[in-house]
């Protein structure tokens, strides 16, 4: 491999390992930058999907709607969200599945334990990040996260981005 | 707490947890009552199933329970929809484990001794048959094959069922609420809804008749909504009346209009239990018309009849005990209580055949927005459903007040139109529940 290629790999690492920090960080405004302005995160309830469009999809957010999440988590009257939850993310077998200069793809594995009051949960799946290169690194054009138990009865817990 | 067994052997205990305005917490908290409900108001009352357009062909099937019962809902070889119980005539085996799929040749085959079944349930074949030779297998409930509901009704797409041999008929248990399906079927231009793609699964924590009873109850979204959608509000603050919303804004400002939009918006009651709220205006009225969907229905209905159709922008439905339903913006919530304190909801959309893509759009996002686990929205009924779990054990004061707009008029009859903050419709599924709880397997009025 090559130094460049190296450090390629090394930045998209990066991203995707500061992607999920900034989540358990609870910073949601540096977390909204990640996107570009017409990115898209996006969960589906199963692995077959290919799109979000057209089809029933856990989260499909779009920069508004991240806003109106964020926010709505922050609020005082947010009820649910008393006492406020931790959450801790590990993320680990990245694979660069693609890079072009068009789009760059990374694949990676997470690992989610969520805290709220007495309670823990864990969440596992697989990230997809599909990047496009700026100036200053990378932006995110679509997030897809797939959960291992997408299609299993969820309990109300996801109430910030996994 | 009651003695084990008190409610089972007397139906007046039963009685005396629903008064005319108030009820015992019990209802929500017992777990004897909560069987009860199980085998004598979900057994003897219509349960919703599923929708047809999910077992499209023969030999397609979808599984699922109902009432804890695990059921099978399939199409036959002649086209026609049949509920089954997911058992084996044999051993008891659950015939299939997957919630959907397709019989293979037409067959049910059990996975355990290989007895297979035709679509209608009856026989086909059993391995080494002569093994039965001299028995009285062919006496036996066995030898009938899969048990076949007897009492399954396809409203419109729409798959009711009855557990319970005898009882009331589909029309009376229902009457003109059905009016609700006809008005969300009559939105396509076809006359047809499909489900579009597969069922979004949360769980409450809490009693399945907290989330019954919230979907009537007008007086909590300006309260319990006012971090979700006064969120939303204020991103939308300052823009002039003329910028077109965006439909996620759109949807979502309703949630905090005040207690008039609310009272005014009215709420109809029919009897056992059955409502819905938006009998003037609902939600639902102020969303952007989508110029193309209003041309294919004035097409397919003619102009008077298609807004009369649009102009019905009922809010939510209640089909008690299982169903409710949004008409207007083509999505449905299914409740299955699989404990005092446990339910789990199934939402789904649907497509309105011969519509443009922009109207599945819109349920989509409502269905993201509002019925999804990661709803912003419903994660605050949830967490008020819990709450109140946890709150009604606290002693000192046992029932739960349902007072609001109460009349002693109800008393003789209860159907008609009420203002829409009236706590009116918990009070109908109260009478209904009393009725069918005390042991009368028709639910009628004694």
């Amino acid at each position: 491999m090559s130094s460049d290629a190296r450090a390629t790999r090394e930045r998209l690492f990066e991203f995707v390992y500061d992607e999920a920090r900034l989540i358990d960080d609870k910073r949601f405004d540096d977390w909204y930058e990640l996107f570009t302005d017409d990115g898209i995160y996006w969960m589906p309830p199963d692995a077959s999907y290919k799109t979000w469009d057209g089809q029933p999809a856990i989260f499909a957010e779009d920069k508004n709607l991240m806003t109106v999440r964020m926010n709505r988590v922050l609020h005082p009257d947010a009820w649910s969200q008393r006492p406020l939850w931790e959450t801790n993310h590990v993320v680990s077998n990245v694979v660069i599945e693609k890079t072009s200069a068009k789009e760059i793809v990374v694949r990676s594995r997470f690992h989610l334990m969520e805290l709220r009051r007495d309670d823990v949960r864990h969440f596992a799946g697989s990230y997809k990040h599909h990047l496009k290169k700026t100036k200053s690194g990378y932006a995110i054009k679509l997030q897809r996260v797939d959960m291992t138990n997408a299609q299993a009865a969820y309990d109300y817990v996801l109430q910030v981005w996994v | 707490m009651s003695e084990a067994g008190r409610y089972s052997r007397d139906p007046d205990a039963i009685l005396a947890l629903v008064r005319e305005d108030s009820v015992h917490r019990d209802v929500y908290i017992n777990q004897e009552i909560f069987d009860l409900e199980m085998s004598r108001l979900w057994r003897n009352t219509w349960l919703y199933v599923g929708h047809d357009s999910q077992i499209p062909a023969p030999g397609d099937y979808y599984s699922t329970e109902i009432a804890r019962q695990p059921i099978i809902m399939l199409r036959d070889s002649a086209g026609q929809v049949r509920v089954l119980m997911n058992r084996c005539a044999h051993k008891g085996a659950r015939l299939v484990s997957a919630t959907h799929g397709h019989c293979e040749s037409g067959l049910l085959r059990c996975p355990y001794h290989g007895w297979t079944y035709r679509l209608d349930g009856s026989i086909r074949t059993i391995p080494m048959r002569s093994g039965y030779e001299g028995t009285a297998l062919g006496a036996a409930p066995a030898s009938r094959g899969v048990v076949n509901l007897p009492h399954v009704e396809n409203y419109r797409g729409f798959v009711f069922a009855r557990l319970a041999e005898e009882g009331i008929g589909f029309r009376d248990y229902f009457g003109d609420s059905l009016t609700s399906i006809d008005n969300m079927v009559d939105r396509s231009p076809e006359g047809r809804l499909e489900v579009a793609g597969g069922v979004l699964r949360y769980l409450h924590d809490s009693n399945w008749k907290m989330f019954v009873e919230n979907l009537n109850d007008a007086m909590h979204p300006m309260v319990a909504h006012e971090s979700a959608a006064g969120t939303a509000k204020k991103l939308w603050a300052g823009k002039p009346d003329s910028e077109p919303k965006p439909m996620a804004i759109e949807q979502f400002l309703p949630f905090v209009n005040g207690y008039e939009f609310f009272d005014k918006m009215g709420v109809r009651i029919y009897e056992n239990g059955h409502s819905y709220t938006g009998v003037k205006f609902s939600i639902h009225s102020k969303y952007a018309a989508i110029g193309e969907y209003e041309r294919r229905m004035e097409a397919a209905y003619g102009a008077e009849r298609a807004q009369a159709i649009l102009g019905e922008v009922r809010h939510n439905t209640v089909y008690y005990p299982n169903l409710t339903i949004k008409g207007a913006i083509q999505a449905i919530r299914v409740a299955r209580p699989l404990a005092p304190d446990r339910t789990l909801i199934e939402s789904w959309t649907f497509r309105l055949a011969g519509a443009p893509d922009d109207v599945l759009q819109r349920t989509l996002l409502y269905t993201r927005l509002i019925n999804a686990p990661t709803s912003v929205v419903g994660h605050d009924d949830r967490h008020c459903y819990r709450a109140i779990q946890e709150g009604l054990v606290a002693d000192g004061n046992e029932w739960v007040s349902l007072h609001r707009d109460y009349s002693p008029a109800e008393r003789e009859h209860i159907a008609g139109d009420y203002n829409g903050t009236n706590e009116v419709s918990m009070r109908g599924q109260y009478r209904a529940w009393a009725r069918f709880m005390s042991g009368d397997p028709s639910g009628s009025n004694t």
